[in-house]
């Protein structure tokens, strides 16, 4: 189907918007995820000045390790808010993460933590803000986006709620934990002596694009997220004796 | 699985490895055999210091001792080095020799490139540094190490149970792929058991001078560094590299018996074998030593002597020595040989000892036995100042490679371990000494723990406090570093260091092997003991000035015996200055046993101590001696024995002589006893020879109160029972120095003062014991004294003019250079002595002591003369030139100022005694002279005021403490009981002038003053402006 | 007339540390310890110390062994300074010209102060009175020189009299070891038989140069006074204190915005006047009856500008409540410290105008509190939960970061749960391990655990511990 010059006139001015090919021109400012798969899938990764809502099936399946490459490049404050759990000094310097750029906030009060949040997102001295909260309304999503567009921040709220209401999210992510696939690799270990296949195994993260701004939302997706966890081996159930 | 091997330990660090290893060698030893090792590797850092003390343990279990040792390398990581053979111990030595003496003590330095062409003989264990993960930079080095040692390099890997074993796991095993090094199963142990990771971590803290809570980075976090059993290896380490483990320590079969000592060969003259050698120089001496021809039982001895050595081919050793007493006696250097050498004939015939066989009953046994089969101690002193002399003749004659001093282990005692432990725990400093403070040492009944548990309650009550306790004990006899043996050369035929280790010892050019005396006796080499003796010195100087002035001949072996007249001086208890028995218990003692022949002497030395103290055989003696006792003997055969002390045994050949004589003990068993005897305390092994003796006693018809009295005076002697070889060496000195001080009493006063410090007394105590024999003696001064102490001619005899030396803070050249341009006629003026070139401090050093009297006037003008042109030029005063003339404003010195000047500038005074002058003041109405005691009857109530010269609390005193109080007529003594002590706690510990009331107790013309109450007049003397503290204070 | 008092305390700090202990304790014997080459000597002693037989100066160990439980501290010299200061303060308030003489004496010049006091004697009784509120042991005299004041008194031979020739004669009297020459210069004064200060006054200026050098010749132009001694006198510290009347009772925190708006330009200007900057605000809100309310409003950072201080006082007074009307207001700044000229950046991006994180948190910590604001912070520990915390955020905090002991840089999760959660390890396939942990022995509960990786049903990797009471969940991979 040929384009005609009107067409094109509307797709150079933006008006146009094409299902699948990503118009050159309207190269977003983005923020690589560190994921080859996901980056595709983002059209480059992160938006920059951007409220992204990760909604997670079950919390400490892969969320953090998806999310580690963007903390790592910080070079100003990443805040964390309300965090599931204490963030572990010993396991984020093992993975060379500069400990004095987090800041974490703790506040039970809801209203209280989206007004921090929202400060939060507004300081200059901020680049990532990571928020678990479970319940926010449209109004309050609509707040953030502007903060988080007025300040160029990039802000990610993990929630375990599955609420399919329509939100002003830029990016909405369904995550549906880990799976794990063997690829054929070279030897492998193995602490106790009985020999075994030289079969490695791979974290596959299973995750849908429930909306994106690049394009239509996607289900069914897999991104390999193997960096930063413990290597996997496949045990036929038998414990290790202490 | 593959067939399970028995394990074998290839890295096990000992705590010779100073605050790493937290065992013992025997321990590891011990621990490996329970847990069914094939073979266990003691490999110390850079060191085989414990080597011996692992092959002493090894020898009794049927387990190999692999030898090696460890280096640490900064980019390498750790070198493990495992002895295959003779040759490979030899290289190892080598190469620890290297690293060391390119530091200072107790560290080491090592390239891999020392590497080259060394250790052939031994197998190399590699355990890489891995944190950075499999680099190209360690696959290099793990190439160039494959270059370095070929075949006989192997990889070491330790799992430990740590968060990073699988990383390790595969980096090692794609190591192995890639170099071809294989990898052995080798923990990294640093103790035999988990029990002990405690005190690991507590040596890990005293290492890095932190409380453990700062340290956490250093210490491991778990106790898995100690010896695993068989099950629990195959659970970590695949049995392949367990295989090669085992693989590793069967290359390896070297055994340290193997090392034989060949004495320096050069001492035989070409054509001679020693033992001819060594029988033709002992029957010259012979001839000299005896010119009235052999005795037969002399000669049968020397026949006995010489056939013995022959066959235990010891002959090399008598020549050692010889040589060196040859060249002393060659210098002029005072020598004597002592130890158990003095009970043999042949070495006084080869002139090492000067004790005559016949003087004392000689038990050869003591000295060599066929049965123990161990080289000989020979112990020779020197004279203190010339020792240097000989130790530096030993290194040019044998060369440095060849000769070394022997090493003593400086272990952590009592006080040690509670602090450094203490801090370790996170104690302050002032706590540790206030507990420190609560523990008395010699108390035998409970030991340090429970005394500390009582006294500070609280301490058990916490976790920390109970932990203190527990790892001081342990941590009790662990070595803390080497330093040197005082004067044990070990001389090898060949290089020294192929046979031992060499270090730098912390004094310059002098060098230490690591092995201490044990393990010299453990491997049977031969140690040479050089020892200084302070009166050896002084004899000679006393010597000189007899010939010098006397025109006499005399030296230790022409005194004429026997002499009546010197033993009469010295039952009056006038040994003030004479070797040995010049303490104030000796003096108590000599009016009571009146020596008046050598062998009383010979008694006299070995009865003052805490052996027969202790053993109760002191006042038995002396009531036989006088004669209230009846002498009495069990059986013939204790007689022969006991005969000479009157049934009483004093010394330590008796004790054995009895165990063989009354019990039925072999010469051995009977020197195995020696040896419990000397450290009963520690180990306890007399208890097994307890039922030995007493057994063989009753056995032979002796009674069982005579048995149990016998034991408990053995047990008694401990480590104090003085040998009779050695107590007659020193009665020689000790009836020279007598004969000397009765007949040439100027030489004899002037050569002590002028080899101080030695002895029992200071300068001042000596010279007021001159005067009170009636001799002159002429204070220093700068026209005629010389720096050390002179006889000068007077009108009849001689006088002693005391010398320069006596002033504090002077140096002996300036003043000697000074002296030499002295004119005849004296000097003129104090100008003179600045144009000389006597610098400004020296100048008025001198005027402080008063010596510039003649010059200058009374101390305060001379000293104002010297000040003169000491002042830089004031451009404002220079025009003003005041004559010499003392200002009117300048006061005299009064006595006291100068009696106080005196002592405070050379700690000796002509003047008057300070007593003397108190007493001329009435301030010391009440109380008595020291002499006018004399006189005072049995209990009578006395007081006595003087200068508090010496304070003595002997252990066996029990709590008891005896001080001596200086007047000007003499010394009183003083028994102080410790409830006295407590009572007048201030005037006890602080007086300085102290006035003692008491009951005087006389036995005979021994006096003691048993003190009631205790005054301390300090303040008198204050009121004099005079600080005398010359209290000697022995504790 | 003898213009000069000094007064010596001769056991400063201990007396001032005997004041702040319950009485019981005060008679019993203590000392202050100090260690001189290697040697630790009494410094300072209590009254019943000196009784039982302690000298200053005497060895540590003689002292512990004459007196049984003696009690033994450190000597600071920090500690005193300090206490000498405050003294200082308080003598100030009746005499201008005052001079600090570390570490143990002050120095007045009093001849302003006779006619105020009416005559020499008023004036020393007046200053005997002001110091007994202190229960210090004291030594005062008077001089014609500083020297000669200070002598006297640190010799405990205070003399008080107006006529300098009753201090000559004083001052002969002194004995030389107590007239603070060098050991050197004392010993060979004593060698010539000078045992008196007196002696030393009777020789000429001229042999005495010639004899002792020039520094005894300027000692005792010191002495006489002949030399000009040029003191610098004591300053009090700097603060701000301002109090505003309201016109009409104020029942509420915000309707008292706008006086304390005023107040703090007040503030702003009392700083900017100083260059200074402060981090702690105090508001005083005066009623009709009763004690003020008092609000302590504390910065993160130094601040100075007053919109700064407003809004971060607003934010504070919104959390409180009022109990009565207000009738004044009083703002108060205690401590101060220089300004920091805090480095801006030349060519600021747009985002970053302002680079330091602090603003957020004092934002953030005056709104939810100190305790909602935290560090991830690093420790050197051996027990999994004490190596990582949360600690509340403080500004010149150093973070540890583990980067240097490497040997510590171990996998470790990412997460980590606030209390180890018992499990079923049947859920559980275990990975790798075992990791054993097992040490703090020389603590009250020492720890022993085996730790493992698992993975659940979820596959999802957990870090997981078995000890002597069973299996537990302690953190999460990720």
């Amino acid at each position: 189907m040929a384009t005609s010059a009107a067409v094109e006139e509307l797709l150079r001015r933006g008006l146009l918007w094409q299902g699948q090919a990503m118009p050159e021109q309207q190269q977003q400012q983005v923020v690589a995820s560190g994921w080859r798969e996901l980056n595709q899938y983002l059209a480059g990764g992160w938006p920059v000045g951007s409220v992204n809502e990760l909604q997670l099936s079950q919390r400490f399946s892969g969320e953090l390790a998806l999310l580690l490459p963007l903390i790592k490049q910080q070079e100003s404050t990443t805040v964390w808010l309300n965090p599931p759990a204490l963030p572990y000094a010993a396991g984020l310097d093992y993975q060379q993460l500069d400990l004095r750029n987090q800041l974490v906030i703790q506040e039970a009060d809801a209203k209280l933590a989206v007004w921090a949040l929202e400060q939060a997102i507004k300081h200059p001295a901020v680049g990532l803000v990571l928020a678990w909260c479970d319940e926010l309304t449209a109004v309050q999503v609509r707040r953030l986006q502007a903060a988080a567009e007025a300040a160029q921040n990039l802000v990610f709220i993990l929630t375990t709620s599955s609420t399919t209401e329509a939100r002003s999210y830029v990016t909405r992510v369904q995550l549906h934990g880990v799976k794990v696939k063997s690829v054929a690799a070279p030897t492998h270990l193995h602490a106790s002596n009985e020999r075994s296949t030289s079969v490695s195994y791979v974290p596959i993260l299973q995750f849908a694009l429930r909306k994106r701004r690049s394009g239509w939302p996607l289900a069914d997706l897999e991104c390999a997220i193997p960096d930063y966890l413990p290597r996997w081996r496949q045990r036929s159930g038998r414990r290790l004796t202490a | 699985m593959v067939g399970s091997v028995k394990p074998v330990a290839l890295h096990c660090l000992s705590n010779y490895s100073f605050l790493r290893g937290a065992s013992h060698p025997h321990e590891l030893i011990e621990q490996a055999y329970q847990l069914g090792y094939q073979a266990i590797a003691i490999t110390d850092e850079c060191s085989l210091a414990g080597i011996v003390r692992a092959y002493v343990a090894a020898r009794e279990y049927p387990i190999q001792l692999l030898v090696g040792s460890e280096f640490r390398l900064d980019d390498v990581g750790t070198l493990i080095v495992l002895v295959r053979n003779k040759q490979g111990y030899a290289q190892l030595c080598e190469l620890i020799t290297l690293a060391r003496s390119r530091c200072k003590k107790g560290s080491y330095l090592l390239q891999l490139d020392d590497f080259k062409q060394r250790l052939s003989d031994c197998e190399i264990l590699w355990r890489p540094l891995t944190s950075l993960g499999l680099t190209p930079a360690l696959l290099a080095l793990a190439q160039r190490l494959r270059g370095l040692f070929g075949q006989r390099l192997w990889l070491a890997y330790g799992r430990h149970y740590q968060a990073d074993d699988a990383e390790q796991y595969s980096l090692y095993q794609s190591l192995q792929q890639n170099t071809g090094i294989k990898v052995a199963a080798a923990c990294q142990v640093t103790y035999h058991q988990a029990s002990r990771q405690p005190l690991a971590d507590v040596l890990v803290a005293i290492h890095e001078q932190q409380p453990l809570d700062c340290c956490l980075a250093q210490i491991k976090s778990n106790q898995d560094y100690g010896l695993r059993t068989a099950a629990e290896l195959q659970q970590c380490y695949p049995a392949e590299w367990l295989a090669t483990a085992a693989e590793v320590a069967k290359q390896c079969h070297f055994c340290l018996s193997e090392l034989q000592y060949q004495y320096p060969a050069e001492l035989v003259p070409a054509g001679m074998n020693a033992t001819e050698y060594l029988r033709q120089l002992t029957y010259a001496g012979a001839a000299q030593r005896f010119p009235q021809g052999l005795k037969a039982d002399v000669k049968a001895k020397l026949e006995k002597e010489l056939q013995l050595i022959a066959q235990l081919k010891y002959e090399y050793f008598f020549l050692t020595i010889h040589d060196i007493v040859q060249f002393a006696q060659q210098q002029d250097i005072l020598y004597q040989g002592r130890g158990s050498a003095a009970n043999s004939v042949v070495c006084y015939c080869l002139q090492i000892t000067a004790v005559n066989p016949d003087q004392i009953d000689v038990l050869f046994e003591r000295f060599i036995s066929a049965e123990r089969d161990e080289p000989p101690d020979i112990d020779v002193d020197f004279e203190h100042q010339r020792r240097e002399e000989v130790i530096q003749y030993i290194y040019r004659k044998y060369g440095r490679h060849r000769a070394a001093l022997a090493a003593t282990v400086i272990r952590y005692r009592l006080r040690s371990a509670l602090r450094d432990v203490g801090k370790a725990l996170g104690y302050p400093e002032q706590e540790l000494r206030h507990y420190l403070q609560q523990i008395d040492k010699r108390d035998t009944e409970c030991d340090w723990q429970q005394q500390l548990s009582a006294k500070v309650p609280g301490l058990l009550e916490t976790q920390r406090g109970r932990w203190l306790l527990t790892l001081t004990e342990a941590i009790k006899g662990f070595p803390r570093h080497l330093s040197q043996h005082v004067g044990g050369f070990v001389i090898a035929a060949t290089n020294l260091n192929q046979l031992v280790p060499v270090e730098n010892a912390s004094m310059p050019e002098r060098t230490v092997i690591q092995w201490d005396k044990d393990d010299i006796e453990a491997l049977r080499l031969i140690k040479v003991d050089i020892l200084a003796l302070g009166m050896l010195s002084a004899l000679q100087k006393m010597f000189k000035l007899v010939r010098e002035h006397y025109h006499q001949d005399y030296h230790l072996a022409n005194i004429p015996p026997a002499d009546q007249q010197v033993f009469k001086m010295l039952q009056q208890a006038d040994s003030v200055g004479v070797f040995q028995i010049e303490s104030r218990a000796q003096m108590n003692m000599l009016p009571r046993l009146k020596p008046h022949c050598f062998y009383d002497l010979v008694v006299q030395i070995a009865i003052v101590r805490p052996g027969p103290i202790q053993g109760d055989m002191v006042h038995p003696y002396l009531r036989r001696r006088a004669g209230q006792e009846a002498v009495t003997y069990p059986s013939a055969a204790v007689k022969q024995v006991l005969a000479r002390t009157l049934g009483v045994p004093i010394f330590q050949e008796q004790v054995i002589k009895l165990a063989m004589v009354a019990a039925g003990f072999s010469g051995g068993e009977a020197d195995q006893l020696r040896r419990a005897m000397a450290n009963w305390k520690s180990n306890g092994e007399l208890q097994q020879f307890e039922h030995k003796l007493i057994r063989g006693m009753l056995a032979r018809g002796y009674s069982d109160e005579f048995a149990q009295r016998i034991f408990a005076q053995i047990c008694g002697f401990g480590e104090y029972g003085f040998p009779e070889s050695h107590s007659a060496s020193f009665a020689n000195l000790a009836y020279a120095s007598a004969w000397l001080k009765y007949h040439y009493p100027l030489t004899f006063y002037c050569a002590l003062l002028n080899s101080l410090p030695m002895g029992f007394y200071s300068a001042d105590q000596l010279i007021q014991d001159a005067r009170r024999h009636q001799l002159v003696v002429l204070p220093a001064n700068i026209q005629q004294s010389h720096w050390h102490h002179q006889l000068v001619p007077l009108q009849q005899g001689y006088g002693l003019q005391l010398g320069l030396r006596l002033v504090k803070g002077l140096a002996a050249d300036e003043i000697k250079q000074l002296i030499e341009q002295r004119p005849r006629s004296g000097f003129r003026n104090l100008q003179q002595l600045r144009d000389l070139g006597l610098s400004a401090t020296t100048l008025q050093r001198l005027a402080a002591a008063d010596v510039l009297g003649s010059l200058a006037g009374n101390r305060y003008q001379s000293q104002w003369q010297s000040l003169a042109h000491q002042a830089e030029q004031l451009p404002l005063f220079a025009h003003q030139q005041t004559a010499e003339a003392t200002p009117d404003y300048l006061p005299k010195p009064s006595e006291f100022a100068d009696i106080a000047g005196d002592y405070q500038t050379t700690g000796v005074s002509l003047r008057r005694h300070p007593l003397a002058l108190l007493r001329e003041q009435g301030w010391l109405r009440h109380s008595k002279s020291a002499q006018s005691l004399q006189l005072c009857r049995h209990k009578q109530l006395v007081t006595v005021t003087g200068l508090v010269t010496c304070r003595q609390r002997p252990g066996s005193a029990g709590g008891v403490t005896f001080i001596t109080l200086e007047d000007e007529t003499g010394m009183a003594n003083v028994v102080i009981w410790a409830r006295v002590a407590k009572a007048y706690r201030k005037a006890f510990l602080t007086s300085q002038l102290l006035t003692v009331k008491g009951i005087l107790e006389r036995e005979g013309e021994v006096i003691h003053i048993i003190a009631g109450e205790l005054i301390d007049s300090s303040e008198q003397l204050a009121r004099l402006g005079m600080q005398a503290n010359r209290s000697r204070d022995f504790h | 007339m003898n213009k000069w008092v000094y007064v010596h305390f001769p056991h400063l700090l201990l007396d001032y540390q005997l004041a702040l202990q319950p009485p019981e304790l005060t008679d019993a014997p203590q000392i202050l310890v100090t260690s001189q080459q290697g040697q630790r000597l009494v410094h300072q002693a209590t009254a019943a110390a000196l009784q039982q037989g302690v000298r200053l100066q005497m060895a540590e160990v003689l002292a512990s062994t004459l007196v049984t439980h003696l009690q033994i501290r450190d000597y600071h010299q920090q500690q005193e300074q300090r206490v000498l200061q405050q003294l200082a303060q308080l003598v100030y308030q009746d005499v201008a010209q005052l001079v600090l003489v570390p570490p143990q004496g002050l120095l007045c010049e009093v001849a302003s102060l006779v006619r105020l006091h009416g005559g020499y004697p008023n004036l020393i009784s007046y200053l005997q009175q002001r110091l007994q509120q202190w229960p210090l042991r004291y030594q005062l005299s008077c001089g014609y020189s500083p020297l000669s004041a200070r002598l006297l008194a640190q010799a405990q031979q205070g003399v008080i009299n107006e006529n300098p020739a009753v201090i000559q004669q004083a001052l002969a009297e002194l004995p030389i070891t107590a007239c603070g020459f060098t050991p050197s210069q004392q010993q060979r004064l004593q060698e010539v038989g000078m045992q008196r200060l007196g002696q030393l006054m009777q020789v000429p200026r001229a042999e005495l140069g010639r004899r002792f050098g020039k520094a005894l010749v300027l000692y005792m132009a010191e002495l006489q006074g002949e030399l000009p001694s040029p003191q610098h006198y004591y300053q009090p510290p700097l603060s701000f204190q301002q109090y505003l009347d309201l016109l009409t009772e104020i029942p509420s925190w915000p309707q008292l915005l706008f006086p304390l708006k005023r107040l703090l330009q007040q503030a702003e200007a009392f700083l900017q006047g100083h260059q200074q900057s402060t981090r702690m605000l105090l508001i005083k809100a005066h009623h009709r009856h009763g004690q003020p309310t008092q609000v302590r409003v504390a910065f993160a950072h130094p601040v100075w500008q007053q919109q700064d201080l407003l809004q971060l006082s607003q934010l504070h007074l919104e959390r409180q409540q009022l109990v009565q009307p207000v009738l004044g207001l009083t703002v108060v700044i205690q401590q101060t410290e220089p300004r920091v000229a805090s480095n801006q950046a030349l060519l600021t991006e747009t985002k970053q105008s302002e680079t330091n994180i602090d603003s957020l948190v004092s934002l953030l910590q005056a709104r939810l509190g100190t305790d909602k604001v935290h560090r991830i912070t690093l420790h050197q520990h051996w027990l999994p939960e004490q190596r990582g915390q949360l600690q509340a955020w403080q500004r010149a905090q150093a973070v540890q970061a583990a980067g240097q002991h490497s040997s510590l840089r171990v996998k470790r999760p990412l997460w980590l749960l606030p209390e180890p959660q018992p499990i079923q390890v049947q859920d559980w396939d275990l990975h790798w391990g075992p990791e054993h942990l097992a040490t703090g022995w020389w603590l009250s509960e020492p720890v022993q655990r085996d730790y493992f990786i698992g993975v659940d049903k979820n596959q999802r990797q957990a870090w997981l511990f078995k000890d002597q009471q069973g299996w537990y969940l302690h953190g999460w991979f990720s």
